[in-house]
């Protein structure tokens, strides 16, 4: 538990710190002249070059907040600064982020070409999408200053909510500081969710194929090309007619990612169900969920959002369920996606920003938690496995079965050496079968019945009595859990001596899948023993090797016999794996 | 020689019995076989036998509670059982061979032989000795044992007991001396016809008016030294001060 606790308070660090650092990297600096509003006018009710000139008399025209600015259309902007001393940043430098293409001037003189704008589509040429352009610090002297815009926007491709980000003048140097400060944790998720992705998808190929390994791999894969399509813009420049096609893919990786996410812990948890889990159901589900999200809100933003709280959401209720089935690491899932779901609601565009990847990051160690428990598992599962092997044919190594048999068969030998020969083909029999047995894990219960007689045999031979098992109801197509009966039936010479010819009596029934044995055992010993022996140990650890849960296992004493329960239903994939596997044909 | 077979497995029964008839030919004055030890109890209760070959399934804490019970009669024990591993177990309880499955002649024959050419003591010494108190059977600890005195056919066993007045108490054994002494360790050793003394726990021996030898043990007792033996317990005593 101290362990756990520890993981939490890392994770809740780093998440802390993660917001931190994206919330600073969000907000524009102190020494920033944002612009909102501008005075504006149709570029062709006026003269060429009147946009820039500083004497042409704009007192008639209207106001346009920046960010309402059209698309199709080709407008001049200006805008009037009053400066003080000191007010302009120490490196200015004049940001301009606008599905446009223009011409900006400064007090009248050209400051830069972004394209070319025209009066028509075809006049255009298309601009880039942002443009970053330093300005003389003598052009910033205390006084009266125009900014004006000539622009035209006709290679948008589609209607988007409004088309421009930002104007400002800012500093040039914390500009490149912020832009090299995401990029680095940009470049620092990408790389770590990118070796993610290789390991797991070699872990799935190359040693265990669990299919939530696969998609864990595909999920960082996809948070990776997210984290990289979004953060583009920072690195290149692209002509602002790509612009619509970027926001598509983003939203596209966005509802692959969202899917994802909550597809891997429905595999990751599919085993919590003791029956059905209706798997296909549930991803049937999610994916209208995340149509519905992706379809329902307007913008691009809102539908990110809303496609990224569906993702976390059915998370959240996968864990939630993981952790009421108390099973280890729920605990760290589940306090992530929550703390992932305050920082959606609390910094919705942060979050759509920086996207699914910090969250992913902060969610790896979880995940890695959860898989390297599984990988624990599965090992233990393997050791578990080998044990019962190994100790199948141990039980019949044991002094009491093979030692008297042999001391049996001296005395065959020296007087009877007719029955020692046939003595030693029933023993053999039992061997043979057995280690052919020890390498299958649940086989059918006609062999299962085969391997009990051959013992019996041998018993009477070795007691000289005649022992015989009888059985009521179909066996067909009945599989079992290999030497759980056999087990039994041993166990029954190990404290009992049966001095008379006996039956042993199995009754099978069968619902679906589950089946339910009764095995009846002749008692005469008037001594109780305690029943609680190496093969009952063995029955139960096989059973819950092999079967799904609900598995029982009971027995008492009736008079003279000892009856035994057994029902269990063999676990799908091992009933299947027994048929595709060529040994046991 | 009256002895008693208890083995569960019809071949194996029949194996003992041929051989034991075999290899004890004349000697053998009266042969009784049972297929488990509830069964034999009775008889062994009532009858005077000399040797016990006993099958005894000697996984778990039930064998050894049986085993406590027979070495604690007067008759010698042989365990003939498949539970090799459990042969040191038995030992320390006090039997006198233990012949594992499967067993050949020679092997049951080399048994019979510790019995039959007395004073052959059992590879390892016991460790516990069973004693029958009323109608309880205790085990009592051979390193607690000062020395052993004849009682007619029965034994007393001398040893420390803090709770007792002199600090001392002793018990009856069911077995003779001689069959005492072929299972106890080679610490003990027949100082006199009627004593059996552990070498170790002995302070000095001592002469006595009349030319009689006597040993003064630790506890304080003194117990006879026979004429004949005293060479050898001196021989014994010194190779204790100086190894």
């Amino acid at each position: 538990m101290p362990t756990k606790c520890f993981h939490v308070a890392i994770l809740l660090t780093l998440m802390f710190l993660g917001a931190q650092v994206i919330g600073e990297e969000g907000m524009p600096g102190p020494q920033t002249l944002s612009v909102t509003d501008l005075k504006v006018m149709d570029l062709e009710k006026i003269r060429p070059g009147a946009c820039a000139d500083p004497l042409t008399d704009d007192r008639d025209w209207g106001w346009i907040r920046f960010s309402d600015i059209p698309q199709n259309r080709s407008l001049c902007l200006r805008k009037w600064f009053d400066l003080q001393d000191q007010q302009a940043p120490a490196n200015p430098a004049l940001l301009i982020g606008l599905l446009a293409s223009t011409n900006v001037y400064w007090d009248g003189l050209l400051l830069l070409n972004n394209g070319s704008p025209g009066l028509t589509a075809s006049e255009e040429s298309v601009g880039r999408v942002q443009t970053l352009k330093r300005l003389p610090v003598a052009s910033l002297r205390a006084g009266r200053h125009l900014l004006s815009i000539e622009l035209s926007s006709y290679h948008v491709g589609a209607e988007l909510e409004g088309i421009a980000y930002i104007l400002a003048i800012l500093d040039g140097g914390s500009l490149q500081e912020t832009i090299l400060g995401i990029s680095i944790i940009s470049a620092f998720l990408a790389g770590a969710l990118i070796i993610l992705a290789i390991f797991f998808q070699m872990l799935f190929s190359l040693y265990y194929r669990d299919r939530s390994f696969q998609i864990f791999a595909a999920l960082c894969l996809s948070a990776t090309l997210l984290l990289l399509v979004e953060q583009w813009k920072l690195w290149v420049f692209y002509p602002y007619d790509w612009h619509f096609t970027r926001i598509n893919l983003i939203l596209g990786l966005t509802f692959l990612t969202s899917f994802l996410l909550p597809g891997f812990y429905l595999y990751h948890y599919r085993r919590l169900a003791d029956g059905n889990n209706h798997l296909s159901l549930k991803l049937f589900g999610l994916l209208a969920a995340l149509l519905l999200s992706a379809w329902i809100p307007e913008g691009f933003d809102r539908k990110s959002l809303f496609l990224f709280a569906t993702a976390i959401v059915a998370s959240l209720m996968q864990c939630v369920w993981a952790l009421y089935k108390q099973r280890s690491g729920a605990v760290i899932n589940v306090i992530l996606l929550v703390l992932s779901l305050i920082c959606l609601i609390e910094l919705p565009f942060v979050f759509t920003e920086f996207g699914f990847a910090s969250m992913l990051a902060l969610l790896m160690p979880a995940m890695l938690n959860n898989l390297i428990g599984e990988l624990r598992r599965n090992r233990d599962k393997a050791l578990t496995a080998e044990r019962l092997k190994s100790e199948l044919l141990r039980r019949n190594l044991q002094p009491h079965f093979l030692m008297n048999s042999l001391t049996h068969l001296i005395e065959l030998i020296e007087v009877l050496p007719a029955q020692a020969v046939e003595f030693v083909a029933q023993l053999a029999d039992e061997f043979r079968m057995l280690l052919r047995l020890s390498n299958q894990n649940v086989i059918t219960l006609d062999e299962e019945l085969a391997l009990c007689r051959s013992h019996l045999k041998i018993m009477s031979s070795r007691y000289q009595q005649t022992y015989s098992l009888d059985v009521i109801g179909s066996t067909a197509s009945v599989v079992i859990p290999s030497a759980v009966l056999h087990s039994q039936i041993e166990n029954c010479f190990t404290h009992n001596r049966i001095s008379s010819d006996r039956t042993f009596e199995l009754s099978v029934k069968t619902t679906g899948e589950r089946v339910s044995l009764l095995l009846k055992t002749p008692i005469e010993n008037s001594v109780e023993h305690d029943s609680t022996g190496i093969g009952d140990a063995y029955v139960k650890a096989k059973l819950a090797e092999t079967c799904v849960s609900s598995w029982h296992f009971n027995w008492e004493r009736k008079e003279d016999e000892w009856l035994v329960l057994i029902e269990y239903e063999v676990r799908p994939e091992l009933v299947t794996a027994r048929e595709l596997d060529p040994c046991t044909l | 020689m009256h002895l008693v077979i208890v083995e569960d497995e019809p071949l194996v029964q029949q194996r003992l019995l041929r051989l034991s008839k075999k290899l004890l030919g004349e000697k053998l004055t009266k042969l009784v076989v049972f297929g488990d030890i509830d069964e034999a109890e009775a008889y062994l209760e009532d009858h005077n036998i000399d040797l016990l070959l006993l099958d005894l399934n000697l996984q778990g804490r039930d064998g050894f509670a049986l085993l406590k019970n027979q070495v604690a009669g007067s008759y010698h024990t042989i365990i003939v059982s498949a539970y090799a591993d459990k042969a040191i177990d038995a030992f320390e309880y006090g039997v006198l061979d233990f012949v594992a499955k499967p067993f050949t002649e020679q092997r049951l024959e080399a048994a019979f032989n510790r019995l039959l050419e007395s004073r052959q003591r059992s590879d390892f010494g016991c460790r516990y000795l069973s004693v029958k108190i009323a109608q309880r059977v205790e085990l009592i600890q051979v390193s607690e044992l000062s020395f052993v005195r004849a009682e007619g056919h029965y034994s007393e066993l001398n040893l420390p007991d803090e709770n007792s007045k002199e600090g001392w108490r002793t018990l009856l054994h069911s077995k003779s001396i001689d069959k005492i002494s072929d299972i106890l360790p080679d610490n003990f050793t027949r100082v006199h016809r009627s004593y059996l003394a552990d070498m170790n726990k002995v302070k000095q021996l001592n002469i006595a008016p009349g030319g009689r030898y006597l040993l003064e043990m630790v506890s304080g007792h003194t117990i006879p030294v026979g004429r004949t033996r005293y060479k050898e317990i001196r021989q014994k005593l010194d190779e204790r001060v100086h190894p």
